[in-house]
C-alpha cells in the first residue's frame, strides 16, 4: 500500500499508448491485468517503488483479439488467460497452448490477467513461455517510431530481463498454425493444483512419419534459468526411430543437456530425475495419441 | 483525485476517489460494502471475489480506476431485497457456511459459474472455486449446494 | 436448520472486526516487530517514525502503566520487548496513525540497531543446553523396565512432525473504545477474559473497568485462543493513552510471520511387542518446539502426553515430554492441542513394528485396542469405550478387507500410480485437561414479548456454537426457535470465562444453558400453577410453547405465563454456572480423571499416488464416529469434514521453513499451502455410530471440535504404503509433512 498517488492513464487506442510511452520516464509502468502490478505495489516491491504512473492497456482495441493473420494465429497481447480458454482457434489449433493458460492460477486470475503479462518480465515462473517457444511464436513490438516483430527466444534475455525498451510495447503474440502432423503435450508440475508458481514446465511438440521423428522440438520452463528449446536434444532427436529405448535415452540425454545450462544449480535435489522421468513419460504420452 | 462512474449492483454510481486504491478497498471504504472481504491481499485466497462484467475476479488485484463504466456485483447484490438466491438457500441448507468468512466470495464464484455454464459438471464446479480458500467446510458441502442449485435452475 | 447467523453470512452482512464502521477519530496501529531472532537491543530511534506524517503515538514496553506481561500459565511473556529479543517477530513497538497506511509507512522510519546473540531453532539442541520452559513431564503406567524382557519384538525409531498455520481466514484484530472509566475492547479473541485480565494487568486498571465484547470470529482453530490477546491489549494500550479508539488489524503477511503454530515435534520411541502383536511397552520421549515462551505449551505437552497411546491399551509406558525453549514465535493451540503428534508417534511406532514383524498395521491396531473399564497411562479407565465398536462397523460398512484387496490389485496391474490406504482409529479425551477451567456460566432473558436473549461463554468461530445453543436453549423452554437469539460473548455480562477451546463450547455452555432455563421453567410452571388455581406446579409441563396440566391441555401458552410472570414481579431472567463433575488430575503423580468422556473413532484413508510426479489425490475418508446424540447433524458433519481436510494437510501439504536466522521463507499463502478444493478428498462417508447416546453431554450429544482432526493422520501411512508399493526397499522416514517434493526424494534417492 502507498500514499503517494499513482496516476493510471487509459489510452483508447494503440497510438495514444505509444505517445505516452515515447514522453516515458523510468517511473511509468504498465498495467494489464494486475495480478502482479497490485501485488507489487501492495507488498512494496522494489520495482514499483518510485512509479507515479500506469498504463492500462486492457481498452486497447489493437492488442486484444485472437485472429488468422497471414497463416499465424494472431493472439493480443492483453488476451487474458480466460480469453484465450474460450476460443476456437486456440482449442484446436494450439492445443498446448490451450493446456498451458488452464493451468495458470485460479478463475479469478484467469479473468484479468493476460498472455503477453505472463512473459513480458521473463520470471522463471511463466507458465506460457515452454509452449511458446515450441510453437515458434513471435513477438511484434511496436514504439512510436518503430515496429518489429522478433522470435520469442530472442526477446527473452536472461531472467528477468527481456528485449524490451522502455518505450515499447508487446502488441501481439503470432503463432505459425502448426501442421496437423504435429502431435505434442505440455506438462507443468506446481505445488498446489490452483493458484501455483510454477516449479517445472516442459512442452513438446513432435512430427513423426512413419516412426521417425521428422522434427520435434522441445522447451522447458522454471527448471533452466529462462525458458529455452533445448536444441541440442532437438538435433540429436532429429531422424531417429521413435521406440521406448530411444525415448529412455533422450530422457537421459536431456538430464545432460539441462546439467550443462544450469550448472546443476536445483532447488531441491530431486528436480533432474523427476524432469527426466517427466519428459520420457510426456513422450510416451504423445506417442500413444498419436497411434 | 478521479470521478469513477461504474454500475454496481445494477445500479449506476459516481463516486470520487484515488485512482490508485484498490477495488477492494473502494467498496469496502467508500461504498461501504463490507461483505467483499480480505483475506490475503494478494490473489490467492479468493474471500474478495467480485463479479466484473459477470466474470469472477479478485478484487483485491484490481485498482478503482479500472472500473470505469464496468459492471461489479458484489454479494450484497445477489439477493433480492430480502429474498434469497437459490444458491444462496442451498448453501444454508447443506451446511456450506461455517465462519462465513469465505462464503461471499465462494457464492459469487459459483454465481458465476452458473451464469456462464448452467448445467456444470463436477470438475467444473471445481473449477470454478479453485480459488476460493475455505478453512472450515473441508468444501464437500459446497460443492453439493452448487450441485443442488445447477439441478433446480435445470429444472426451472 | 436456518441459522440467522448464517443467512447473514450468504448475504454478506455479517460484520467481522475490518467491517465494524470505526466510530469518527479512530486511529490505526501497526506493530513494529524484530527482524532477527534473538539479540540485544542496543537503539531504538522513533524520533523520524514519530514526525511521519499523521502519527498519533507509538508505544513500547515504557509506556505501559501496568505491568508488561501477557503470559497466562507462565508469565513469561512480554507485550513488547524490552531489552532484549528473541524471536523474528517479536513485537517491540506499536505505531498509531490517522490511516493503516500512514502507521506502516511510520514503522519505516523506526531506526533499530541489535546485537546478535546465538539463536536456538532446534528442539532438541535447547534441550541439551537445558533451555526448557517447564521441568520435563513424565506420564508412567505399569513397570516398563521389566516389561522390555517379556517382548519379542523391540522396535526403535524417531519420528518428526511439522508446524501448522491457522490461517482462519480472518486475520487477526481488535477495536478498543476509551470509556467513562476503563476501555471497551472488540476483540477477535477465543478467550474474551483472558484479554480482559491481560489488557486490566497491562493499564493498570481493576478487570471491572475492562469490557471485551466478541461477536463472532471468521475462524479461529485454537490459534485465537491465547494469541488474540496481545493484539488486543496493544490497541487497549494506545486507545487509553490518547484517549480515542484505535484499530489493529493484522495484514496476513504478518498474521502468519507474527502469531504461533501448531508445535513442531521431534519424538524418539521404544515399542515391544510380543510375537502375536500385542504392545506390552511403550516408551517415548517428546522434545516439542515450544518457541521463545510458554504460551500454552505447558498444557499441549500434558495433552501429547495423554494421548501418546491413543486407542490402544498398553500395559506399560513410560512418556517423557520436553517443552523446549526456541527462538521462534512462541507455538500456541491449534485444533488437537498435542494430541495430534502424539498420536503420530504412536502409529508411528505400530507401523514400524507391522513392517519389522511382517505383519499388518491394522492387525496390530486391532489386537491392542482399548476396552471397557482398561486403564490410560494417567490413571483413568475407559468408560463407554467403542474403540473396537468403531474399528470393526468400519470394516462392516465399508469393508475395509476389499479396500486393501483392490489396492494390491490395482497396483500388480499399475506400474506409475500406486494406490495406498491406511486405518486411523482415534481416542481423544474430552475435557480442558486444566480442571479449573471446565467452567462456564448462562445468563437467560426472556423478555415481555416472549422472545429470550441467550448468553455464555462460548465464542462463536465458526462451529456452530450458536446454533447448538439456541437449540439446547429452545428444547429445554420448549420453544419455537424462532424466538431466541444468542449474544455475543460479553465479559459484562459473563465473567471469567474459559476461553471456547477443547472442543468444550457446546458441552461446558450448553449445560449452563440448560440449568438456566430449568430455573426459568420452574419460575413459570409456579405462575402456570397459580392461574390455574392448582397446587402442585410439577403437573405442569410446557410442550411446544402450550401448557398442560397433569398432560391435559390448558389454555395457557408460554407467551401467556411471560407475560403474567412479570405481572407477578416474578423475574424472567437466569443465571446459572456450570462445572463439570468428577474430573481431577495431579499434576506431581500425573494420575486422575481429567476427562469427563472420551471420543471414539475409526477412519480409512485412500490414496493415489503418481509415483513419477510425487502428487496425490485422496480417493476417499470413510468414517464410523460416535458422535453421540449429535443436536445438529449438518453442523456436526461439516465438522468431520472441515477437521479431516485441515489433518489431512497437516500431513502432507503444509509445510512451514525457516531459514537458518529463524526468518519464516512460507509467510504467504502463495508458498504455504492449505487445502483447496482440489485437495480435498474425492469422497468422505461418515457412519455415526449407533445407539451411542452421551450421559455427559448436553441432550446427550458428544463434542466435535477436534477429534475430526486426527483422522487426518492416517493420509501419512496411506502415503507410505503407497510409495512402498513403487519401491519395495525404500528407506521411510517418519517426517511430516510429506509434501510432493519429500515423496519424490523418498521414490528416486540413492
Amino acid at each position: 500500500m502507498r500514499s503517494t498517488t499513482i496516476e493510471i492513464l487509459f489510452p483508447r487506442n494503440l497510438s495514444e499508448a505509444l505517445s505516452i510511452f515515447s514522453d516515458a520516464k523510468e517511473n511509468l509502468k504498465i498495467i494489464a491485468g494486475g495480478t502482479d502490478v497490485v501485488t507489487g505495489i501492495q507488498q512494496e516491491s522494489k520495482r514499483f517503488i518510485d512509479t507515479e504512473v500506469l498504463v492500462d492497456i486492457n481498452r486497447i482495441p489493437e492488442i486484444k483479439g485472437i485472429e488468422v493473420r497471414k497463416k499465424k494465429i494472431s493472439v493480443g497481447a492483453a488476451e487474458t488467460f480466460s480469453d484465450i480458454l474460450r476460443n476456437n482457434l486456440i482449442q484446436n489449433e494450439l492445443p498446448l497452448l490451450w493446456k498451458a493458460c488452464s493451468s495458470i492460477g485460479s478463475v479469478q486470475i484467469r479473468n484479468r490477467a493476460t498472455i503477453a503479462g505472463n512473459f513480458v518480465n521473463n520470471a522463471p515462473c511463466a507458465d506460457t513461455v515452454p509452449v511458446l517457444l515450441v510453437y515458434n511464436a513471435t513477438v511484434e513490438i511496436e514504439s512510436l517510431s518503430s515496429k518489429r516483430e522478433i522470435s520469442l527466444q530472442e526477446f527473452l534475455q536472461g531472467p528477468y530481463k527481456t528485449q524490451l525498451n522502455v518505450n515499447e510495447i508487446v502488441t501481439r503474440i503470432n503463432i505459425p498454425i502448426p501442421s496437423k502432423t504435429f502431435v505434442g503435450d505440455f506438462y507443468k508440475l506446481g505445488r498446489r493444483r490452483a493458484v501455483s508458481i510454477s516449479r517445472i514446465t516442459l512442452a513438446v511438440l513432435m512430427d513423426m512419419r512413419g516412426g521417425i521423428i521428422d522434427e520435434i522440438r522441445i522447451a522447458s520452463g522454471a527448471v533452466t534459468p529462462i525458458g529455452a528449446r533445448l536444441t541440442g536434444l532437438e538435433k540429436f532427436a532429429e531422424g531417429k526411430e521413435v521406440n521406448d529405448r530411444f525415448f529412455k535415452t533422450l530422457a537421459s540425454k536431456m538430464g545432460e543437456e539441462i546439467i550443462k545450462i544450469t550448472g546443476l544449480r536445483w532447488s531441491s535435489e530431486y528436480k533432474l530425475p523427476v524432469v527426466q522421468q517427466m519428459f520420457y513419460q510426456l513422450l510416451k504420452s504423445i506417442e500413444q495419441r498419436s497411434l | 483525485m478521479i470521478t469513477l462512474k461504474f454500475i454496481l449492483n445494477g445500479k449506476e454510481v459516481s463516486i470520487t476517489t484515488e485512482p490508485h486504491i484498490r477495488l477492494l478497498d473502494l467498496l469496502r471504504d467508500k461504498f461501504d460494502l463490507t461483505g467483499t472481504k480480505e483475506g490475503c491481499g494478494v490473489g490467492e485466497c479468493g474471500a474478495c471475489t467480485v463479479l466484473m462484467n459477470g466474470r469472477a475476479v479478485n478484487s483485491c488485484l484490481a485498482l478503482a480506476a479500472q472500473v470505469e463504466g464496468y459492471e461489479i456485483v458484489t454479494i450484497e447484490g445477489i439477493s433480492n431485497g430480502d429474498v434469497l438466491s437459490p444458491l444462496q438457500k442451498n448453501f444454508l441448507l447443506h451446511g456450506a457456511v461455517q465462519c462465513g468468512f469465505c462464503t461471499p466470495g465462494m457464492v459469487l464464484s459459483a454465481a458465476a459459474l452458473l451464469d456462464q455454464t448452467p448445467n456444470p459438471t463436477e470438475e467444473e464446479i471445481k473449477d470454478a472455486i479453485a480459488g476460493n480458500l475455505c478453512r472450515c467446510t473441508g468444501y464437500k458441502q459446497i460443492v453439493d449446494a452448487i450441485k443442488e442449485t445447477a439441478k433446480e435452475l435445470q429444472v426451472k | 436448520m436456518r441459522n440467522y447467523d448464517s443467512i447473514q453470512h450468504v448475504r454478506g452482512d455479517s460484520l467481522f472486526i475490518d467491517d465494524i464502521t470505526p466510530p469518527q477519530g479512530t486511529l490505526y496501529g501497526y506493530v513494529y516487530y524484530s527482524p532477527i531472532a534473538h539479540g540485544k537491543i542496543l537503539q531504538l530511534d522513533f524520533s523520524e517514525a514519530l514526525k511521519s506524517t499523521g502519527v498519533k503515538g507509538i508505544f513500547s514496553a515504557k509506556d505501559i502503566p501496568g505491568v508488561n506481561q501477557i503470559g497466562g500459565i507462565i508469565q513469561d511473556e512480554n507485550l513488547f520487548a524490552e531489552d532484549s529479543v528473541h524471536f523474528v517477530g517479536h513485537p517491540i513497538a506499536f505505531i498509531v496513525a490517522d490511516t493503516q497506511l500512514h502507521a506502516h509507512e511510520a514503522a519505516k522510519k523506526i531506526k533499530s540497531i541489535y546485537e546478535k546473540l546465538p539463536a536456538i531453532f532446534d528442539p532438541r539442541q535447547a534441550a541439551a543446553e537445558n533451555k526448557l520452559i517447564i521441568p520435563h513431564r513424565k506420564f508412567e503406567l505399569g513397570n516398563i523396565d521389566s516389561a522390555w524382557s517379556e517382548c519379542e519384538y523391540i522396535i526403535e525409531g524417531s519420528v518428526e512432525s511439522g508446524g501448522q498455520e491457522h490461517i482462519y481466514l480472518e486475520t487477526q484484530g481488535s477495536i478498543a473504545f476509551p470509556t467513562e472509566s476503563g476501555i471497551k475492547i472488540i476483540s477477535a479473541t477465543q478467550g474474551p477474559t483472558a484479554v480482559q485480565r491481560t489488557a486490566a494487568k497491562i493499564l493498570n486498571l481493576p478487570m471491572n473497568r475492562i469490557e471485551v465484547d466478541v461477536q463472532r470470529l471468521g475462524g479461529g482453530f485454537g490459534g485465537k485462543e491465547d494469541q488474540a490477546t496481545a493484539w488486543a491489549c496493544m490497541a487497549a494500550l494506545a486507545a487509553y493513552k490518547l484517549n480515542t479508539p484505535v484499530k489493529l488489524v493484522l495484514p496476513r503477511q504478518e498474521d502468519i510471520r507474527l502469531t504461533g503454530k501448531r508445535h513442531p515435534y521431534s519424538s524418539d520411541y521404544k515399542i515391544g511387542l510380543t510375537k502375536d502383536g500385542k504392545i506390552l511397552a511403550y516408551e517415548v520421549t517428546f522434545y516439542q518446539n515450544a518457541g521463545a515462551t510458554a504460551d500454552l505449551s505447558p498444557a499441549i505437552l500434558d495433552r501429547t502426553l495423554f494421548h501418546c497411546t491413543n486407542s490402544y491399551f498398553i500395559p506399560n509406558v513410560r512418556a517423557t515430554g520436553l517443552s523446549c525453549k526456541t527462538n521462534l514465535p512462541p507455538f500456541t493451540a491449534f485444533r488437537g492441542f498435542g494430541g495430534p503428534q502424539g498420536m503420530f508417534v504412536i502409529e508411528t511406532a505400530i507401523y514400524k513394528a507391522a513392517l519389522v514383524m511382517g505383519m499388518e498395521p491394522a492387525e496390530i491396531q486391532r489386537k491392542n485396542l482399548l476396552n471397557e473399564g482398561d486403564e490410560l497411562p494417567y490413571g483413568q479407565k475407559t468408560f463407554n469405550c467403542n474403540a473396537i465398536r468403531c474399528f470393526d462397523e468400519l470394516d462392516h460398512k465399508f469393508s475395509v478387507k476389499n479396500i486393501f484387496q483392490e489396492i494390491e490389485e490395482f497396483n500388480m496391474k499399475n506400474k506409475l500410480v500406486k494406490k495406498g490406504a491406511a486405518i486411523m482409529p482415534i481416542c481423544f479425551g474430552i475435557s480442558f485437561t486444566t480442571t479449573f477451567l471446565n467452567q462456564a456460566s448462562a445468563l437467560v432473558h426472556i423478555y415481555t414479548d416472549g422472545s429470550i436473549r441467550v448468553n455464555t461463554a462460548a465464542v462463536e468461530m465458526g462451529q456452530g456454537v450458536n446454533a447448538k445453543l439456541k437449540r439446547i436453549a429452545a428444547r429445554t423452554l420448549s420453544v419455537n426457535e424462532s424466538r431466541i437469539k444468542v449474544d455475543t460473548t460479553n465479559t459484562s455480562r459473563i465473567s471469567n470465562t474459559s476461553p471456547t477451546a477443547a472442543s468444550k463450547g457446546t458441552d461446558l455452555n450448553g449445560f449452563a444453558v440448560i440449568d438456566a432455563c430449568n430455573i426459568l421453567i420452574e419460575r413459570i410452571k409456579k405462575v402456570a400453577a397459580e392461574e390455574l388455581g392448582k397446587d402442585d406446579a410439577s403437573k405442569i409441563s410446557i410442550i411446544d410453547e402450550n401448557v398442560f396440566y397433569e398432560n391435559e391441555p390448558t389454555i395457557l401458552t408460554f407467551i401467556d405465563l411471560v407475560k403474567k410472570a412479570y405481572l407477578k414481579r416474578i423475574s424472567l431472567t437466569a443465571q446459572a454456572h456450570h462445572s463439570t463433575p468428577n474430573i481431577f488430575f495431579d499434576l506431581k503423580s500425573n494420575k486422575g480423571n481429567p476427562f469427563a468422556y472420551h471420543i471414539y473413532g475409526s477412519a480409512i484413508i485412500q490414496v493415489t499416488l503418481d509415483c513419477l510426479r510425487g502428487i496425490y489425490e485422496f480417493d476417499s475418508v470413510k468414517v464410523v464416529h460416535d458422535f453421540g446424540e449429535s443436536i445438529d447433524q449438518i453442523i456436526d458433519i461439516g465438522q468431520m469434514e472441515g477437521g479431516i481436510v485441515q489433518g489431512l494437510g497437516w500431513m502432507t501439504i503444509e509445510e512451514l521453513i525457516w531459514n537458518g536466522e529463524g526468518k519464516l521463507l512460507t509467510d504467504a499463502l502463495s508458498t504455504y499451502k492449505i487445502p483447496d478444493i482440489h485437495f480435498a478428498p474425492k469422497e468422505i462417508k461418515i457412519h455415526a455410530l449407533e445407539n451411542s447416546p452421551n450421559d455427559f453431554g448436553p441432550l446427550r450429544s458428544k463434542a466435535i471440535g477436534e477429534p475430526p482432526f486426527m483422522y487426518g493422520i492416517g493420509a501419512y501411512f496411506a502415503l507410505t504404503n503407497a510409495m512402498r508399493a513403487f519401491r519395495p526397499n525404500m528407506k521411510i522416514k517418519y517426517d511430516a509433512p510429506l509434501t510432493p517434493e519429500k515423496i519424490l526424494l523418498n521414490l528416486y534417492n540413492k
